[in-house]
């Protein structure tokens, strides 16, 4: 126990605050997934990358503030001539370094890990995934680590942090494979690709290495008196370059929907209302949105057959099966499962799509607008009736003047009104629900 | 001998900064003289295995400095402490020399006694709990010098560790070198004479890259025993006829 105390290669207190600020800074970014009413593998597995993207720059930080600390040139404490400086130095301090960030990181993520295993109906941690996080998180305290043996020690932290959240924000425009943190989010119903899990276990570690060498030879061209080396630095550096645009980068959707999902069904007057197993947990909220818009839309309902979470979506479903985005991580899920009900029910959304395929060229005058407008009206007053605002729900004013004289008449008399335009209104074309009458 | 220097040349770029520059550095304390740019840095950064040398051979303790092995051994024999240098303000002063210590090779069981001997030479036993921070700039200087010591160097290097120091804590400092150059080697680089004149056993003089005078500090002082000026010393006026001649009298 002795030796952990000791002021070398990095000083405890270092590790510590290395570590504390990771448990801190990933906790802080995994908190909100403690909140889901479900648990969710996929999501949670993604969460250990997704998390780089504050602990990524905090590591990379701290890795340069310690290399600034202890081996700048003019460090007397160790001279460019000491002995151990090198490979020696620089594999103590970044074993020692990417060690606390790797505890403080699994710490952060332990309770978001314990929840899951302990609630979680399905599915299980993603260990490709896991590991190449984990890799990429020793990157950070590499490249910082490189960065700060270059660089004195009032630059070094602050140019890392600029860097090091350049790359989080902007590498994942390039490609999946090699980026830190990823921009799309994953959730139970996706599958991330594991080849391109596999290689970035093998990029980001082969990064890590060569990061690590390059710095160890920066430290030994301070020492050599013949020869430069800072050319053997770069030359590690072009090892992962070349890997990054190799055959063997996986080119393909590092994303794709789960093949045959596990799902769970509640039947809801007669219509199958089904989810991912994982959320499971949900299905009675969601089936009970499901049952206010299917009373609300009357005979505009009696054309659903199912309705489905997004992540079961299947090409081959017939088009009486309504699939809906299911987002439960947001407090108003349910006003979003309602509102785009009532705009499929409604016709709403082929309306759109046609506005979509005419480029969005029509004005007031063309028929699209009525039938727009009439589909808009009707589907507020579906998300009303159902008991949400339907503001979020478009058809202009003439949209929500139609919604408020259908909300001034009984509802059986709306339902006898809709019943006759029931296919009109699915196809985008009930544009005479507009009108004075 | 411990240091053995043969026809040392080192170029930069246009500029000869050492020109064939032979040298043997017996034990004690050996001053390093001479006006801004003579080369003494350039020297000491050679010996310290950290400069390029363009031409001419190096040894320290029998290891050839010029090879990787002889490099990697010679290491270990040589404690540096440069004319200018960073330390951690927040570390204790203890930390800041047993991580001096280990960086040159001490096995890290040892660390401790190694930082608490080199601190009992330069009187800084006492402060080893308290921060570099709250450190005088003489005690800093000191624990530079502890930080060079902490693995029991047979030659040390010491590049103006004198420059910026008042005038007491010079005479503090000179001190300290004499306790430090018993059974080592110490090339002590200067431009001030005063530094040298109690403090050394030998003396070496550079004049624009050349050795100009090696021997003891009485040799020097009797160069300018004949000329005529009561302002300074024999000493001072040896040194001064030495850096006026054009020809240098040699070691």
């Amino acid at each position: 126990m002795r030796a952990q105390w000791r002021p070398f290669p990095v000083p405890t207190a270092h590790l510590v605050v290395l570590a504390v600020g990771m448990w801190a800074v990933v906790t802080a970014h995994a908190t909100p997934i403690l909140g889901w009413p479900y648990a969710d593998w996929v999501a949670v597995s993604a969460e250990a990358r997704q998390s780089l993207a504050l602990a990524g720059p905090w590591a990379a930080v701290c890795g340069a503030w310690s290399a600034a600390r202890f081996t700048g040139a003019r460090n007397v404490v160790v001279t460019p001539g000491a002995a151990r400086v090198g490979g020696d130095l620089v594999t103590a301090m970044l074993l020692r370094l990417s060690t606390a960030a790797l505890l403080g990181y699994a710490a952060g993520l332990a309770p978001l890990l314990a929840m899951t295993a302990r609630e979680a109906t399905t599915g299980r941690i993603d260990l490709l995934v896991v590991a190449g996080s984990a890799v990429c998180l020793v990157c950070f305290v590499c490249g910082g680590y490189l960065v700060g043996t270059v660089l004195p020690l009032r630059a070094a932290p602050v140019t890392v942090l600029v860097v090091a959240y350049l790359v989080v924000v902007t590498a994942d425009y390039h490609s999946p494979a090699l980026a830190a943190v990823w921009t799309s989010s994953v959730a139970a119903g996706d599958v991330e690709d594991p080849g391109t899990s596999a290689f970035r276990i093998l990029f980001f570690g082969v990064l890590a290495a060569c990061l690590a060498a390059a710095a160890a030879f920066v430290q030994r061209d301070r020492t050599l008196p013949r020869a430069p080396r800072s050319w053997a630095g770069l030359a590690a550096l072009g090892v992962p370059a070349l890997l990054a645009i190799s055959p063997i980068r996986p080119e393909g959707p590092a994303i794709q929907y789960e093949a045959d999902p596990p799902r769970t069904c509640q039947d809801v007057r007669g219509v199958a209302v089904c989810v991912h197993t994982a959320r499971s947990p949900v299905l009675p909220e969601f089936a009970d949105a499901v049952g206010r818009v299917l009373e609300a839309a009357g005979p505009l309902g009696r054309q659903v057959a199912g309705v489905s979470d997004v992540h079961l979506w299947d090409d081959h479903a017939p088009p009486t099966h309504v699939v809906v985005q299911l987002h439960p991580m947001d407090s108003w899920w349910r006003t979003q499962v309602v509102e785009e009900l009532a705009v499929v029910l409604s016709g709403s959304a082929t309306c759109l799509e046609i506005g979509v395929a005419m480029g969005g060229e029509f004005d007031e005058l063309s028929p699209l607008f009525a039938h727009s407008a009439a589909s808009g009206g009707v589907a507020t007053w579906i998300a009303r009736q159902a008991g949400e605002s339907g503001e979020e729900i478009g058809g202009g004013a003439e949209g929500v003047a139609l919604a408020n004289r259908l909300g001034r008449m009984e509802v059986g008399e709306v339902h006898d009104l809709l019943a006759p335009v029931a296919e009109d209104l699915a196809a985008c074309r009930a544009g005479e629900l507009i009108g004075p009458g | 001998m411990v240091v053995e220097i043969r026809e040392l040349t080192v170029d930069y770029r246009r500029v000869r900064a050492l020109d064939q520059v032979s040298l043997t550095l017996p034990e004690g304390v050996c001053g390093l003289l001479g006006p801004n740019g003579a080369g003494k840095s350039t020297l000491l950064t050679v010996l310290a295995t950290v400069g390029r040398i363009s031409g001419g051979s190096v040894a320290v303790g029998g290891h050839d400095i010029a090879t990787v092995a002889g490099r990697r051994a010679a290491r270990r024999l040589i404690g540096w402490l440069p004319q200018r240098f960073d330390l951690a303000g927040g570390m204790r002063v203890g930390d800041a020399v047993r991580y001096a210590a280990w960086a040159n090779g001490v096995d890290p069981s040892e660390t401790r006694a190694a930082a608490r001997s080199a601190l009992e030479v330069v009187d800084l036993r006492e402060r080893e709990r308290d921060r570099v921070r709250d450190l005088s700039g003489g005690q800093r200087q000191r624990l530079g010098l502890a930080a060079s010591l902490a693995h029991s160097p047979r030659v040390v290097l010491l590049d103006e560790p004198t420059a910026g120091l008042d005038p007491e804590q010079r005479v503090r400092f000179r001190s300290y070198l004499r306790a430090v150059g018993e059974g080592r080697t110490v090339l002590f680089a200067t431009h001030l004479l005063e530094d040298v004149r109690g403090t050394c056993n030998d003396l070496v003089v550079l004049a624009g890259g050349r050795v100009g005078f090696q021997g003891a500090p009485t040799e020097l002082a009797a160069l300018g025993e004949d000329v005529d000026d009561p302002l300074e010393s024999p000493f001072e006026r040896g040194y001064r006829r030495l850096l006026a001649d054009d020809t240098p009298p040699g070691t």
